[in-house]
């Protein structure tokens, strides 16, 4: 049964701390995910996952639309994804194959959807992952990256076209 | 009508408006070009949506210190020094506008290192040199499987938080609906 967020962050704002676990529950796989995706690493991943909830925690009284929880908790894991990349700019966390003409076989296909993923710029891998694994729809993606829906649009175009070039 | 272009990824992803997406499901259904563009969406789309879902290496959980009071405590004795500490504790936490509580968040079980071999022997015998050996080694085995059980004892605390912290929930909850059911009860009571 899905958790009627509004209600939650009621409680918590109302001094019920451990409700906020509920929220927890519910988002912290999708956002580990998301962020995984961005940043490729696990162990960094979960950690700036905690980071996200601690943040949304403290921040949870900003929050207008309550209804929007989950665009907001997007935006925020956007914003410590953000933080981490230009941190750590310059650094390179995956490496394609050597081989990029040989079409993968069935086995290794996942991988390299996984890396062909993680060689796109962020803002275009950031669109694809909010669009077709956590099916956001384009304003919601726009408002996170407070860009234009048409820019979000371009974006999704130009990361599906170099997953294409990437994979043959 | 003419091609989709932009508005290729609204008709893929079903963002359209409902009277738009009846006349482009027309249009792709007729125009070789705009179908294989959505095919081509589509392919890609599939190609990334068939890469699993991660679970997270851990459980972010907030776990609330529990506040346990002993009641005997609370003789009129006792009650002034506590009132003034109380008093100093508000003060002093007084800057935070919001209590944030401490997550407590479930351990990795870390590799366990290798155990340490020792030399054979072929000169002659030094016991000495054995026992100490011998000892290093008891000591390192001793401290990796003390460092192991430490680990496990995080994790199993971490995850004791959470379930804790679920169950509490899920007490509230039950309780919350139970009142609901006994007010309904008594409403339908009333009425009868």
């Amino acid at each position: 049964m899905k958790t009627d967020d509004r209600q939650v962050i009621e409680r918590v704002l109302k001094g019920e701390t451990d409700a906020f676990n509920i929220l927890i529950r519910e988002w912290e796989k999708p956002i580990f995910n998301f962020i995984l995706r961005m940043i490729g690493d696990r162990d960094e991943a979960m950690d700036l996952c905690q980071d996200c909830f601690m943040k949304a925690y403290r921040e949870l009284r900003t929050l207008k639309d309550r209804d929007r929880f989950s665009s907001w908790l997007y935006r925020i894991a956007h914003n410590t994804c953000l933080s981490k990349i230009r941190r750590d700019h310059g650094k390179t966390w995956v490496e394609l194959d050597p081989d990029r003409g040989s079409r993968p076989s069935a086995p290794e296909n996942r991988i390299a959807v996984e890396k062909a993923l993680q060689h796109l710029p962020e803002d275009q891998r950031e669109v694809v992952v909010l669009k077709v694994f956590h099916a956001l729809k384009f304003e919601e993606i726009a408002a996170i990256q407070n860009a234009p829906v048409s820019t979000v649009k371009s974006r999704l175009y130009m990361g599906f076209e170099k997953l294409r070039s990437i994979l043959g | 009508m003419e091609h989709l272009n932009d508005k290729l990824a609204d008709f893929f992803y079903e963002e359209l408006p409902a009277s738009e997406m009846v006349d482009a499901r027309r249009h792709v259904a007729e125009c070789g070009e705009c179908r294989a563009q959505v095919q081509l969406l589509e392919k890609t789309h599939l190609a990334l949506k068939r890469l699993p879902e991660a679970e997270p290496p851990r459980r972010v959980v907030f776990a609330t210190p529990e506040r346990r009071v002993r009641w005997a405590v609370l003789d009129w004795r006792f009650l002034a020094p506590m009132a003034a500490a109380v008093a100093a504790l508000i003060i002093a936490i007084m800057p935070a506008s919001a209590p944030a509580p401490t997550p407590a968040a479930v351990a990795v079980t870390a590799p366990v290192p290798a155990p340490v071999a020792t030399e054979p022997q072929t000169q002659a015998i030094d016991y000495d040199r054995i026992v100490d050996q011998v000892r290093q080694s008891d000591r390192a085995w001793f401290a990796d499987q003390l460092a192991k059980r430490d680990r496990e004892i995080r994790q199993l605390e971490g995850q004791l938080a959470y379930y804790e912290s679920y169950q509490r929930t899920v007490m509230k909850e039950t309780w919350e609906n139970a009142s609901s059911i006994q007010l309904l009860a008594q409403r339908t009571a009333s009425r009868d």
